[in-house]
């Protein structure tokens, strides 16, 4: 099994990095970009085939470790 | 007074602090991370530096150190802790400070000399500094701190609360 977890900004927390990286789009000559949100994301190979058990694991581990829910935002896909 | 000076792997300016305490006629000594104890301790010091290479987030993985279980229970019950730098963010990640830290908005490295106001005079830490004045200080800073506001604290991790005595100044 593998975890993937996605960490980005929340949408109410000034993102630099990512109007920075917008900037630099628009600079390039790209156009139509909404906006750009810079963020982490995490890989997990894992042992076992509960998934549901990852799942609720790496929920917590999500939430007290891996991203700042103050400031951020995860998603967690178990496949 | 017995000051308690926190060792992480890349910390940095940790000797600097037993320095300046020694300096100033007070004893010194420095405590190293997987250490679950702080010993006898009236004040304890979180330096700076790059603690855990400031991945994840800068202090996240720190805060789990054995050490900060110590830490939390010595600011609990009233301790002194001053965060410098990476030992703010680390106090932040650990829930003894409220808030989070994000970029700097121009994304610029600010060094440069600043005014703080002392906005209270009712801590250990600023006891001597009369209130509403102004005092220069250097600063250097990559991230500024947020605080919380109500909605955000509601969905936050439940955290220490943080004893009145604890201080902090913003940095890198």
């Amino acid at each position: 099994m593998k975890a993937k977890i996605i960490i980005t900004p929340k949408k109410a927390v000034v993102d630099p990095q990512g109007i920075t990286v917008l900037k630099a789009l628009e600079h390039m000559g790209h156009t139509g970009i909404k906006a750009v949100h810079v963020g982490k994301f995490l890989e997990i190979e894992l042992d076992g085939t509960d998934k549901e058990a990852a799942r609720q694991a790496l929920d917590s581990a999500c939430h007290k470790f891996l991203s700042n829910p103050l400031i951020e935002d995860y998603k967690l896909e178990i496949e | 007074m017995n000051f308690s000076v926190l060792q992480f792997p890349a910390s940095n300016c940790d000797q600097d602090a037993v320095h300046a305490i020694r300096h100033l006629g007070h004893s010194a000594r420095l405590v190293w991370h997987k250490d679950a104890t702080l010993g006898d301790t009236d004040c304890v010091i979180v330096p700076g530096g790059f603690s855990y290479g400031d991945y994840l987030r800068c202090g996240a993985i720190a805060r789990f150190s054995p050490v900060m279980q110590a830490v939390k229970q010595f600011a609990d019950n009233g301790g002194l802790v001053l965060g410098i730098c990476n030992g703010f963010q680390v106090l932040t990640e650990a829930g003894l400070l409220p808030g989070a830290l994000i970029r700097n908005r121009d994304l610029q490295f600010h060094c440069e000399n600043i005014l703080l106001k002392t906005a209270t005079n009712d801590s250990p830490f600023t006891a001597r500094f009369r209130r509403g004045k102004f005092s220069a200080c250097p600063s250097l800073t990559v991230k500024a701190a947020i605080l919380p506001t109500k909605k955000h604290s509601q969905s936050s991790r439940p955290t220490t609360k943080s004893s009145g005595n604890t201080a902090t100044r913003p940095e890198t």
